[in-house]
């Protein structure tokens, strides 16, 4: 989807797409960082290594799009950006909660 | 706790290089013949805006993450707290500087260098400004004492 036609910011595309963007945002913030229902040293380990994971995949996957693209596309970019870093975060926070409870279980049988 | 998947000490000086070897490219950037506003800017990549946007963009962005991820000489439990703070309210800043500028305009070459940029020096300012407040406070314990 390209804007390009209307000027203003007060057109039917932009305001869609700004309430589009509040509510994508919003939504993953308050996925990705609402407490855990218990939160002790190793979640916040978890989340912290987490974070970092999230923010080195989310500028390597900046500086190869920089790099590999002209500037047509970077609505695009601004796009995938938006949602990469948190999409990235919850899934691998998840995953490794996810992961540790499994090893937890089978050690207690 | 322990901090992990850092960057030895030293790649700190190394992005401070980086970053610094950016700055004056950028800002002799007529002198050197890359002055290219105005002109249509053509869809290939290899045009020498493009190329300059690249490398600088390189450049900056490697070197502050250098700086950012770069371990401390002491990496104990406050540390590791600091950090993760300071990433968390980076990450929080970032998203609301987004969703605002992405209401207000349509600049979208800027916003992504926008985007960039703020949740790597938010978070080193922040995190080397807690540092700071954390070892005057050290200090004037130990004095006190």
């Amino acid at each position: 989807m390209r804007i390009a036609d209307n000027s203003g910011l007060l057109n039917s595309e932009h305001i869609l797409l700004a309430i589009a963007f509040i509510l994508v945002i919003s939504g993953l913030l308050f996925i990705a960082f609402s407490k855990e229902k218990i939160e002790d040293e190793q979640i916040s380990q978890l989340r912290l290594d987490s974070l970092q994971w999230a923010v080195y995949f989310n500028y390597l996957l900046i500086i190869i799009s920089v790099a590999f693209l002209s500037n047509i596309d970077f609505i695009k970019v601004v796009m995938i950006n938006i949602w990469t870093p948190l999409v990235f975060f919850i899934i691998r926070f998840k995953w490794v909660i996810y992961r540790l409870n499994r090893s937890l279980k089978s050690e207690i049988i | 706790m322990k901090s992990r998947f850092l960057f030895p000490h030293w790649f700190r000086y190394l992005g401070f290089a980086l970053f610094l070897i950016h700055i004056p490219i950028v800002m002799f950037k007529k002198e050197m013949g890359f002055s290219m506003h105005g002109e249509p800017v053509s869809d290939d990549l290899f045009n020498s805006h493009h190329i300059f946007f690249m490398t600088t963009t390189l450049l900056m962005a490697i070197g502050l993450f250098f700086i950012a991820f770069a371990k401390e000489r002491i990496e104990d439990e406050q540390i590791f707290k600091l950090r993760l703070d300071s990433l968390q309210w980076a990450i929080y800043v970032n998203y609301i500087l987004l969703v605002v500028s992405l209401i207000l305009s349509k600049d979208t070459e800027h916003i992504l260098f926008l985007n960039l940029l703020v949740p790597l020096v938010f978070f080193i300012v922040r995190f080397r400004w807690k540092i700071f407040q954390n070892n005057r406070l050290i200090n004037k314990e130990e004095g006190q004492a």
